[in-house]
């Protein structure tokens, strides 16, 4: 027993150093970006992290950013942790917060709606997932592939519902409706945009945990990600495994769109997600798939969103360092095992 | 444990390193100047957002404002970047696009001593501190068509637009329709929709269709007209009228243009803001507060010179207030 612990806690340390490891080179090679501008990255940094969490209103915006973030993760952190790529969980969020908010037009307004469109929107991503899902355990096909072009076509079926069918009548733009009032998120904190979606979110953090750790599922994922040989040698259903892991990421991709829907924006636009989807895989490989980490590092990304707006107007940087520091990211959190590796035959790191 | 003693001493040596030329840099005083903000949902260089900050930019030189601006600002972001500029001290925001009103409308509720200029939306809670302001340019619409009804060899007139039932862009067809009848009554009017904000391709085929229908002069209420104004052998077979934004030297065949000037309504919100006489509500550009313009293309005030007198006469009866044109967001009846 005592054992056992021990080697969690080693594994725990070592995914932790190369969190940091990563982080820790984005920031020096953004570093190396600003210092090319003439801009002083220390002060950018201070900047960024005022943009971020300046005052409670700063910090709340944080928070609201970080919601979808972390609801898609801790999804994609299952079926990362299964060894399946769900690559598609743009085109579920956007399938699921559009199938939710007709739900609650449908049904219109009061607690009932509202729970509704939280169940249709999550319902709405887990069958968007559930093609490519089923692609995968019947025919084989790669899910980074079929996920992947999913996200096109649910997109694109979104503008197209909100710009026909579904398109509110007030307005020469594409969007939908407005959902009723009465089944939009409740804000938590008065006079902020903070919305119960945050503590949607973070309750589903030690849920998530508890499923993956102490649930016979969880052990399954685990084994099927590790060892697919021992597993199917075991007598699991690997199949059934990697099914229900890869609709489950899509289940939280859709109750990360609903949720933004219900809690920030109250109706389906074109630009309702600038990508979370896309950023939920780089957070849950920089959290290693482990949901307290998953959460750290939503935050992480939640707030260099938002402090490069801040970083944007006040020292003349595109917002486009988003999208650079996010893939230096990418890049150092995929390269940071064999860093790792690297550092401790060389005695640097010993772990 | 002697490494770990060493990252400790790194990380503390940093944070002092970091923390000391922060106090240097950002610490010292600042001078308190008005701060002013615009936020933009496209790239700057779109003519929408240029209208604006041309006169921003202006402003900043000639009333020693602070301006600073964010672009590509999608409608999710749009309430946390006020949230910032608010935060750091901004004092008038511009949010310049239709599908932000209704951030601008909860955010101007809960920041009281910051001005809001919102620029184009709908149902708008103006509270104290909030102006809507849109392209309301009927009166430079009414002069060119005025211009289009002088000039027009087959009493056939045109207009190209977007969408019907679009109140803002109603109200310009309607001043140029009423224009254009102002000269002629009997003048034929024919609008021909293109079903979209942005197609130049969609635009210049229907002038195309228009031209062969016996049109003569086009109002270009969107992009795209001009192409289609010229014959194979560059000769000009119909005029045509910029919008918006000045597009005289696009083509020899624009007459002129009805031109959104925003510096002067910019300049009074602006100096309205800093000695408390600001006025709520929705701010209507016009051809007296110099808003509002017709600008002639020189090449064709020298050709027409008959048709550019009438309109510089109309045009000083339109300031000193003897022709009214109203604002008209009804459906326009050629």
């Amino acid at each position: 027993m005592v054992e056992r612990q021990l080697t969690i806690s080693r594994g725990t340390k070592r995914s932790i150093v190369k969190a940091l490891l990563s982080v820790v080179l984005t920031l020096a090679v953004t570093s190396v970006v600003f210092l090319i501008n003439n801009v002083n990255p220390i002060l950018a940094f201070i900047y960024m992290f005022q943009g971020a969490f300046g005052d409670i209103n700063l910090a709340s915006e944080t928070m609201i950013r970080m919601t979808p973030i972390l609801i898609v993760s801790l999804g994609l952190a299952v079926s990362f942790k299964c060894k399946i790529w769900n690559i598609g969980a743009e085109g579920q969020l956007y399938i699921g917060a559009m199938l939710g908010t007709i739900a609650a037009i449908g049904i219109g307004g009061g607690p009932l709606s509202l729970l509704a469109a939280l169940v249709v929107g999550a319902v709405g991503g887990l069958l968007w997932a559930a093609g490519p899902a089923l692609m995968k355990v019947k025919l084989g096909i790669n899910e980074v592939i079929t996920t992947f072009l999913m996200n096109f076509v649910g997109i694109y079926l979104v503008q197209w519902m909100i710009s026909y069918p579904f398109r509110s009548p007030d307005t020469y733009f594409p969007e939908s409706s407005a959902i009723p009032s009465s089944s939009a998120l409740a804000v938590i904190l008065p006079g902020t945009r903070l919305h119960l979606g945050v503590a949607l979110a973070l309750a589903l953090v030690p849920l998530v945990y508890f499923l993956l750790e102490r649930t016979t599922f969880g052990y399954k994922v685990k084994v099927v990600g590790e060892n697919p040989e021992a597993a199917r040698y075991g007598g699991m259903e690997i199949g059934k495994v990697i099914f229900v892991s890869l609709v489950f990421s899509g289940l939280l991709a859709g109750l990360a769109g609903i949720t933004e829907v219900m809690g920030i924006q109250f109706r389906v636009r074109g630009s309702l997600s600038p990508g979370y989807g896309y950023t939920g895989i780089v957070v849950a490989l920089l959290g290693n798939n482990n949901p307290i980490g998953v959460a750290l590092a939503s935050l992480f990304l939640a707030a260099i969103m938002n402090g490069s707006s801040t970083l944007a107007w006040t020292m003349n940087i595109p917002m486009g360092i988003v999208d650079l520091m996010q893939g230096l990211l990418f890049i150092f959190v995929l390269a940071s095992e064999p860093l790792v590796r690297f550092l401790e035959r060389r005695g640097v790191l010993k772990l | 444990m002697k490494t770990s003693y060493i990252i400790g001493l790194v990380v503390v040596a940093i944070i002092v390193i970091a923390g000391a030329y922060y106090y240097t840099t950002t610490l010292s005083p600042q001078p308190q100047q008005f701060k002013v903000a615009a936020i933009y949902i496209s790239p700057l260089e779109e003519p929408w957002n240029q209208a604006l900050h041309q006169s921003l930019l202006k402003a900043k030189n000639e009333l020693g404002i602070v301006y600073n601006y964010s672009e590509n600002v999608g409608d999710s972001t749009v309430a946390m970047v006020m949230t910032q500029y608010v935060s750091a001290g901004f004092k008038m925001i511009f949010p310049h696009s239709w599908s932000y009103h209704p951030v601008t409308n909860a955010t101007a509720a809960q920041y009281r001593s910051v001005f809001f200029a919102q620029g184009s939306g709908m149902n708008m809670n103006y509270g104290n501190n909030t102006v809507l302001y849109d392209y309301h340019i009927q009166e430079a619409a009414y002069v060119a068509g005025a211009i289009a009804a002088k000039i027009t060899n087959t009493s056939k007139i045109g207009i190209v637009t977007a969408f019907p039932g679009v109140g803002d862009v109603d109200n310009l067809l309607n001043g140029f329709i009423a224009g254009a009848k102002s000269v002629n009554p009997n003048v034929t009017i024919v609008i021909s929709y293109i079903y979209d904000w942005y197609a130049p391709s969609k635009a210049k085929e229907a002038a195309a269709g228009l031209i062969e229908s016996g049109v003569d002069v086009i109002y270009s209420e969107r992009y795209g007209v001009f192409e289609a104004c010229k014959d194979s052998n560059g000769k000009i077979i119909a005029y045509a009228f910029g919008n918006i934004v000045d597009q005289n030297n696009a083509s020899d065949a624009v007459i002129g243009s009805v031109v959104w000037d925003t510096y002067p309504m910019v300049k009074e919100l602006i100096q309205r803001a800093q000695n408390g006489t600001f006025i709520p509500g929705d701010y209507i550009a016009s051809m007296s507060k110099g808003t509002s313009k017709f600008v002639w293309n020189p090449v064709n005030a020298a050709k027409f010179p008959e048709a550019k007198a009438y309109s510089d006469t109309l045009v000083q009866k339109i300031i000193n207030g003897s022709v009214v044109v109203p604002l008209n967001f009804g459906p326009p009846s050629p």
